[in-house]
Formats: C-alpha cells, sequence, structure tokens
C-alpha cells in the first residue's frame, strides 16, 4: 500500500469511530449547552472563561479507547494492515485525534472570539490563555493515549477523571488543616522550588490549571511531559506485535 | 520451477520461554496452491503472523516476491463500527482502486463466493460466523491478490460454500500463489499441489503432492 494512503484509511476508520462514538457527541453537545446556559444564565464573559478552561477536556474525551481494544479485538490482524502497516496506522490515530478536537476547539474559539472582538469584550491575555489550554490539550492526548495501551474501553480516560476527583478530595482536606497547597493554589503564590514543583505536580493530574496559572516551569513541564507519553506511545507501537486474539 | 513467491528461511519466534517456530526454512510457488500442514499448536498461525508482519521474528529472515497480499484469518475480525460497504471502501482507498471499478468487482466477488451483497450495508460482526469468513474472502480477492494466505480456509463454511471455494482456489491459482493452512486434510488434498508439514515448529517435511500416495498419508507419517 502507498504510504500517501495511509492517513486517508486512519481518516476513513478512525474518523468514523470518533462520530459513531455516542459519548463524543454527548460531550460536544453538553459542552455547547454548558458554554449556552452561561452565556444565557450570566454572561459572555463568564462563558468565554468556561470554554477556555474546559476545552481541553475534549482532546482527553476524544482519546477514550485509543487502542487496547482495536490492537486485542483481532481487526488489525487484516489485509490492510499486513506488512506492520498497522504500527502506521496506530501512530497516525494521534494526528487524527488532535486534529478532530483542535477542529472543534477552534470553530468554538473562533465564534467566541469574533463576538469578543465585535463588543470590545476581548482581552489580552486570552491567546496565552487558549495557547496554554491547547497544550493542556495535548498532554491529555497523549497522558491518555499511553494509558489506552493497558486500560481496555474508555477506562483511560475514567482513571484521568478519578485522579482528578482525588486530587480536589485531597485539596479539600488540606485546605480545611492548612498546610499550604490549597492555599497557594487559590492566592497563585509558590514561594521557593518546592512549592513550584508541588504545583507542577498538580499540573500533571489537572492540566488545566496552567490556563488560569501560568508560569513558564509549569508550561515547559507539562510540555515535556505531554513530549515523554508521546515518545512512550511511538515506543510501544513500533516494537508492538499483534500476538493475541 | 518458477521462482519463490515467498521464501522463508531459519525463521524463529519464540513467546517467553516458548520456542514457537524453529528454523523454519521453505519456499511457496507461484501458480502452485501449497497445504500448510500441521497438529493444533504446532506453529502454523505463527509462521503465517509472521510472514504477514503481525509479529516480527527473533531470528530469520523471509523474502516476498508478492506485491498484493491478501489474508483470510482463521476466525475474522472486524472494526464493529464500520459496516461492510465501508470496510470495502477503506480497502479501496487503501489499495488505489476507483469507485466503478470497486463496485464492479464486489458484484462479480459476491457471485463468486455466494455472498448476499445486501449485507454489505450491515455490520460484519452481526454476520453469521460463515457470513464472516466470506466476507473476509471478499475483502482479500477485492485487493486482487497475487499471494493469497487463508488460515483454515474452510472453517465455519457449509459444503455447498466448501466446494465454491474449492473451485476458487482453482481459478486463483492461475493467477498467483496461495497457501492455505489447516488440518483438514480431506479438503486440501482435493485442490492442493504442494505440501510444508510443520511439526512442534519445526517444518519437517516440503515438496510437490504428486507422487505420494495421499496427503493423510504423508502428514501421519511425518507427524509421529
Amino acid at each position: 500500500m502507498p504510504s500517501r494512503n495511509r492517513l486517508p484509511l486512519t481518516l476513513l476508520i478512525s474518523g468514523r469511530k470518533l462520530i459513531s462514538a455516542k459519548v463524543n457527541v454527548l460531550v460536544i453537545s453538553g459542552f455547547i449547552l454548558l458554554l449556552a446556559y452561561l452565556w444565557v444564565e450570566d454572561s459572555f464573559s463568564l462563558s468565554f472563561r468556561a470554554f477556555l478552561y474546559l476545552c481541553p477536556f475534549l482532546f482527553l474525551f476524544f482519546s477514550q479507547d485509543m487502542l487496547n481494544d482495536e490492537i486485542n479485538s483481532g481487526a488489525l490482524e487484516n489485509v490492510l494492515f499486513a506488512g506492520g502497516r498497522f504500527r502506521s496506522y496506530l501512530l497516525s490515530k494521534n494526528v487524527l485525534v488532535a486534529a478532530c478536537a483542535l477542529g472543534v476547539t477552534f470553530v468554538l474559539f473562533s465564534g467566541f472570539a469574533l463576538f469578543g472582538l465585535a463588543t470590545r469584550q476581548w482581552e489580552a491575555r486570552i491567546p496565552g490563555q487558549f495557547a496554554s489550554g491547547l497544550l493542556a490539550g495535548a498532554y491529555y492526548l497523549a497522558l491518555a493515549g499511553f494509558l489506552s495501551f493497558f486500560l481496555k474501553a474508555g477506562s483511560n480516560v475514567l482513571i484521568v477523571l478519578l485522579g482528578q476527583a482525588a486530587l480536589f478530595a485531597g485539596l479539600l482536606f488540606t485546605a480545611s488543616q492548612r498546610i499550604g497547597l490549597a492555599e497557594r493554589l487559590t492566592a497563585s503564590s509558590y514561594p521557593g522550588i518546592g512549592a513550584k514543583l508541588e504545583f507542577l505536580a498538580v499540573s500533571f493530574v489537572l492540566p488545566n490549571i496552567v490556563i488560569a496559572r501560568r508560569s513558564w516551569l509549569n508550561l515547559l513541564g507539562l510540555g515535556a511531559m505531554a513530549a515523554l507519553f508521546f515518545a512512550l506511545q511511538t515506543w510501544k507501537i513500533k516494537t508492538l506485535e499483534l500476538r493475541k486474539k | 520451477m518458477n521462482a519463490a513467491v515467498l521464501r522463508a528461511e531459519r525463521l524463529g519466534k519464540s513467546f517467553g520461554a516458548v520456542e514457537a517456530v524453529r528454523d523454519a526454512t521453505f519456499d511457496v510457488h507461484p501458480k502452485a496452491i501449497t497445504c500448510f500442514l500441521g497438529e493444533n499448536g504446532a506453529g502454523k498461525t505463527t509462521v503465517l503472523k509472521l510472514i504477514l508482519g503481525f509479529l516480527r521474528p527473533d531470528w530469520g529472515r523471509f523474502s516476498l516476491a508478492a506485491e498484493r497480499i491478501g489474508y483470510v484469518p482463521e476466525r475474522p475480525a472486524f472494526f464493529p463500527w464500520l459496516r461492510g460497504d465501508q470496510i470495502l471502501q477503506c480497502t479501496a482507498r487503501a489499495f488505489g482502486l476507483s469507485g466503478g471499478e470497486a463496485d464492479r468487482s464486489i458484484d462479480v466477488l459476491c457471485r463468486w463466493i455466494a455472498f448476499d451483497r445486501r449485507l454489505l450495508s450491515r455490520k460484519p460482526h452481526t454476520y453469521s460466523l460463515g457470513n464472516q469468513k466470506k466476507f473476509s474472502y471478499l475483502q482479500s480477492l477485492f485487493i486482487r491478490p497475487d499471494f493469497l494466505i487463508v488460515d483454515e480456509p474452510f472453517a465455519a463454511l457449509d459444503p455447498v460454500s466448501i466446494r465454491n471455494m474449492r473451485a476458487l482456489f482453482r481459478q486463483l491459482r492461475a493467477q498467483g500463489a496461495l497457501l492455505l493452512s489447516s488440518h483438514l486434510i480431506s479438503e486440501l488434498e482435493k485442490v492442493g499441489d504442494e505440501f510444508i508439514i510443520i511439526k512442534a515448529g519445526r517444518i519437517v517435511a516440503q515438496g510437490p503432492l504428486a507422487g505420494h500416495p495421499d496427503l493423510e498419508t504423508l502428514f501421519l507419517h511425518y507427524s509421529r
């Protein structure tokens, strides 16, 4: 099969999977409904902020069930993927998922941006926040894709959400005991390297946090972790064999 | 004899401590139906997966002189979100077949293998096992393979379909090479030209069938 035919093949196969997944339709429509509700009930500004903070989750939800089920289903043992072509198919899935999530995100962002510019509600910090959101989205994609080697169906997404729930619960408990992290997050003050690393660790569990509290250390740390998870995915795929059925 | 379509040299594959294939050296020739025989667990499917690139050999090497390789697995599986026609559309796109050409080809092939074309509007995992196998044949034949590999070619097929498949294999032999892996010796010997016997991961015999009494005697002799 010529290499030029590989990306359209991924587009045909995984594109249809993304479209046919009910959870993706629910996530997109639920997200749009939430933003519309906030706009109508409160303000454009709150709706736009909600969009900026929540858009990385689109990347996370689109990454559900990325690899494990396809690898173990036996569907890759097909003429389409003979000669090791299943590896290039799996590698190009990240590109497709990222493109779909970026497409939805950019459409929504363009709508907000045009309205904001037209009504003079545009703020200079918005492009930086949006870029940070895209970085958080890339991190989600890399992390969830890597986890999907080991976890079935949508449990790669579920485990990330459970981690975030555990983080919130932990923050609530520590807030009542005044041990510091919750206070520092609220005040956006991180004195010393220990506090900075603590914040970095929090952003690995909830990367959306870098949209509100941007620092070079966090952005670089998150970018490095995303690159690491993408590299691990690539290594896993390049050494993958279809042993099970 | 023509140059080999497939030449495997000392292929080896282990899964942990289990040596599934060892020193497998064999040839598959064009314009011939090669029967690949072995008991359950002898390593037949592992060898096929090595040839198809689904597994990587730990040792040895192989060379393929075929451009389009068709493959029908023992139990075909398909992406559950795609309909039969969508899978064929992907296959046509991947192998550069035009829409009209693909459509005509589907018609001919459906008649050839007695597959109800209306099933294509459904997802293959909803088909009966026999129809899933036929759909896998359809997909593989659709690309006009010059080398067709079939794992358990008659599994899940009814007697009429088995007879059709034998006729199909004879027709395909004129266009390329076939490697049929099975332990249903009685069916294979009706169509086979050459044989390869694998036992406990090692190739123990290979050659043309002509001149041998029958495939079963041959198989039992080498499987002792």
